[in-house]
């Protein structure tokens, strides 16, 4: 019996010393698992993450406009809405108010974040109406490359009555879109250069026709009718010439297969008195940013000017429609 | 009658005086040895629900030199509860580092820009340590935009979820983190030397206890049955069934009772282990040549005993039966015959079963008569006693001839 007690003992111990060592584990390593991450685009911002670029951006536009100033607006700002904030502060520190279309509202109806793994990466993002009744402006925020901020580089004034296409909600992201984007009723690029053309030549374009007609065409072409009389009256003469400037243009792809393009146009105003006259401004605006008084007879006026175009699927027989445009004048000269 | 019943006894008697040697080794050795099995088992159970219960802080470093950007794996950051802190240590406490979290996207294109080479943390090398890797450097960083720009401070980007920024020693907490967030940990412009430590509370953490407690629970449920039922000897088993169908109802009850008197779990296992492993039973049935016969006297004999069997008359083994009628021993052929010619007399009409009875009523008689020798074996006349084959021919001839002389007087 003692035999058998001590063999039993001896398997029981066997059998522990086998088992023991287990006991004392943490268990087993794991290792990091990636689920899926290139599955699904995902936006490249949260709504939150957005909402707190563009209050501190606003921010600090609100503090220099205030302040008058435009230092380190740099930081904050970029593309044709740098040159064209700077302008506006730039009378407000002569004439001493603010334009009432360079206010941006606090709240946003609608934001467009991108899905894009890549650099750069831009926002679009629309307020909602002004205090004062103006219509809501789309904002185009950019990050240029991975270190560095988001920028406001444009800012679009849309008309009364303009259609934006729909766009994904914020938490699923669009895609953004190319300047030679096919399948559309014209290419990006084109698109830009064609709408230049047509704000230059008016119905005289060749392509008066592929665009609808806009607040912005009819304002430039009442002012240049106006401005004509006044200069045949005293034998003058007046062009202007439209220019797009393609590589500042942000665009973003529709659900439904159009493309929503901010895009910046240069034009030059040349306006010459004939009879010796002296050729002066021809608004307040151009007027402060002269801030002079010795006029000769020619008169160059650069202006910046940012169209938003919403550009239809090839297919389908639509104009491309101008819903949005900011203009003002950057430079004066008295040639 | 009592020739068999005397039998059973002596080897009862036999059985309850000295256990067998297989009973022996299973109560002796093989339930002690589950026995003692079980309560290790159970100890380990215990043991690792306590003392070897694996922790649920778990602490991991590493040592990071030579790059300015150190980045985390997508999938460490969560790797062992959702809630993280990540605490980085400069070598010298002037140094100023920052640590961000964001997602995998922007870090990496951070990283990208950055253009140099940087570290990675890729997981655990043990449960105290980090496993890190050198990422290499990426060409694309000057293939961007024309102007570069300065870029902007590292606290000051705005793609981080969240910053800290100090002097020797920083600081974050990652909570419910998804397998997108990637930690960057910037340590300045000069590539200090740092450590960098993960630190998790596990909510959930491994059982290790269960499987032991299971295994424990069987063991014990092992050593219960060794003990018990496999220590049974299973001829002795079957005896005590066998007692009880042939001896008859009063017989059998008593020593029924007696039986369940001696062991009572041992009869009770007995008779699930008959009822689940017939193979045994045909097995010990053939090996002592009672084939058909058995079924059929259940009916006859066992009725008051046991609830109704099913009988089977035609489950005879004929080779059997060949081989009995060729040795000489009445066994099946007698309670078979003996069967038929009962349906016989009982159904077809009295011309032909007289035939058939007499002439079977004469060869069993010879066969009745070679039975009752004491060589024979004993099994195989238990299941009819020759006592009651006598009385019940008796009583077959008599009612014969009484169908006879009614049979003579009908066809007269």
């Amino acid at each position: 019996m003692s035999i058998r007690m001590n063999k039993a003992c001896a398997a029981a111990v066997a059998i522990i010393a086998l088992i023991a060592p287990l006991g004392a584990c943490e268990g087993q390593l794991p290792t990091p698992t990636t689920a899926g991450s290139s599955a699904a685009a995902t936006p490249d911002l949260t709504e939150a993450q957005e909402k707190k670029i563009r209050t501190a951006i606003l921010e600090a536009i609100g503090k220099a406009d205030q302040g008058k100033s435009t230092d380190g607006l740099d930081a904050w700002m970029g593309g044709p809405q740098l040159e064209i904030r700077s302008s506006q502060i730039t009378i407000a520190q002569r004439t001493g108010n603010m334009s009432a279309f360079a206010t941006i509202p606090k709240d946003i109806t609608q934001t467009v974040i991108p899905t894009d793994d890549g650099w750069p990466r831009s926002v679009f993002t629309i307020t909602t109406t002004t205090e004062d009744q103006q219509s809501n402006r789309l904002l185009v925020f950019n990050q240029e490359s991975a270190q560095q901020n988001y920028k406001l580089v444009a800012m679009a004034r849309l008309f009364q009555g303009a259609q934006l296409p729909k766009f994904e909600i914020a938490s699923h992201g669009s895609r953004m879109g190319q300047a030679k984007d096919e399948n559309l009723v014209a290419t990006p690029a084109d698109a830009l250069a064609q709408y230049a053309d047509v704000l230059q030549n008016g119905t005289n374009s060749k392509y008066s026709d592929k665009f609808a007609d806009d607040d912005l065409r009819s304002n430039i072409a009442e002012l240049t009718t106006t401005v004509q009389e006044g200069m045949q009256r005293n034998n003058g003469t007046q062009q202007q010439t439209f220019t797009a400037v393609p590589d500042q243009m942000w665009i973003m792809r529709s659900p439904d297969g159009g493309d929503l393009v901010v895009g910046r146009i240069d034009s030059v105003w040349t306006r010459q008195a004939g009879d010796g006259r002296e050729s002066q401004p021809a608004s307040d605006d151009e007027k402060a940013l002269y801030n002079s008084d010795k006029f000769t007879s020619t008169m160059k006026v650069t202006y910046v000017n940012v169209v938003a175009l919403y550009i239809p699927q090839a297919d389908s027989d639509e104009q491309i429609t101008a819903v949005g445009a900011d203009r003002q004048p950057v430079k004066v000269e008295a040639l | 009658m009592s020739v068999e019943e005397q039998t059973t006894e002596h080897e009862h008697e036999r059985d309850t005086k000295r256990p067998t040697r297989h009973a022996v080794i299973m109560r002796g050795v093989v339930t002690p040895i589950f026995g003692l099995l079980a309560v290790a088992a159970i100890a380990l159970g215990l043991l690792n629900a306590t003392v070897w219960k694996p922790s649920h802080d778990i602490d991991a470093t590493a040592s990071v030199s030579g790059s300015r950007y150190i980045v985390t794996d997508p999938g460490v950051l969560p790797l062992l509860d959702k809630n993280a802190t990540l605490t980085v240590n400069a070598s010298s406490s002037s140094d100023e580092i920052c640590v961000a979290l964001g997602s995998s996207k922007d870090v990496a294109g951070w990283v990208a820009a950055d253009g140099n080479s940087y570290q990675r943390i890729t997981g655990l090398a043990s449960w105290s340590e980090l496993s890190t890797q050198t990422g290499k450097a990426s060409s694309s960083s000057s293939s961007s935009s024309g102007t570069q720009s300065e870029p902007v401070d590292f606290r000051d980007s705005q793609m981080w979820t969240s910053v800290e920024c100090d002097k020797g020693s920083v600081s974050i907490d990652s909570k419910n983190t998804d397998d997108t967030t990637m930690a960057i940990i910037d340590l300045g412009q000069r590539n200090a030397r740092a450590t960098v430590e993960m630190h998790w509370v596990r909510s959930e953490v491994p059982d290790f206890a269960m499987p032991f407690y299971l295994s424990g629970g069987l063991l014990a449920v092992l050593a219960v049955l060794s003990a018990s039922l496999f220590a049974m000897p299973p001829h002795k088993r079957r005896h005590r069934s066998v007692a009880a169908e042939a001896a008859g109802a009063a017989v059998s009850a008593a020593a029924g009772t007696r039986a369940a008197d001696e062991v009572p779990i041992g009869v009770a296992l007995a008779g699930t282990m008959r009822k689940i492993t017939p193979s045994k039973r045909r097995r010990h049935a053939t090996s002592h040549r009672r084939s058909g016969a058995r079924p059929t006297q259940n009916t006859e004999v066992s009725e008051a005993l046991e609830t109704p069997t099913i009988i089977d008359p035609s489950a005879r083994n004929l080779v059997a039966d060949q081989q009995q009628g060729a040795a000489g021993t009445a066994g099946a052929d007698a309670g078979a015959a003996a069967t038929a010619a009962t349906d016989t007399a009982a159904t077809t009409a009295a011309g032909n079963a007289t035939d058939n009875a007499s002439s079977n009523a004469s060869d069993n008689a010879d066969r009745v008569v070679q039975s009752g020798h004491p060589d024979n074996d004993v099994e195989s006349t238990s299941v009819i006693t020759p006592d009651e084959l006598q009385a019940y021919f008796a009583r077959l001839a008599q009612e014969v001839g009484d169908a006879g002389s009614d049979t003579g007087q009908e066809n007269r």
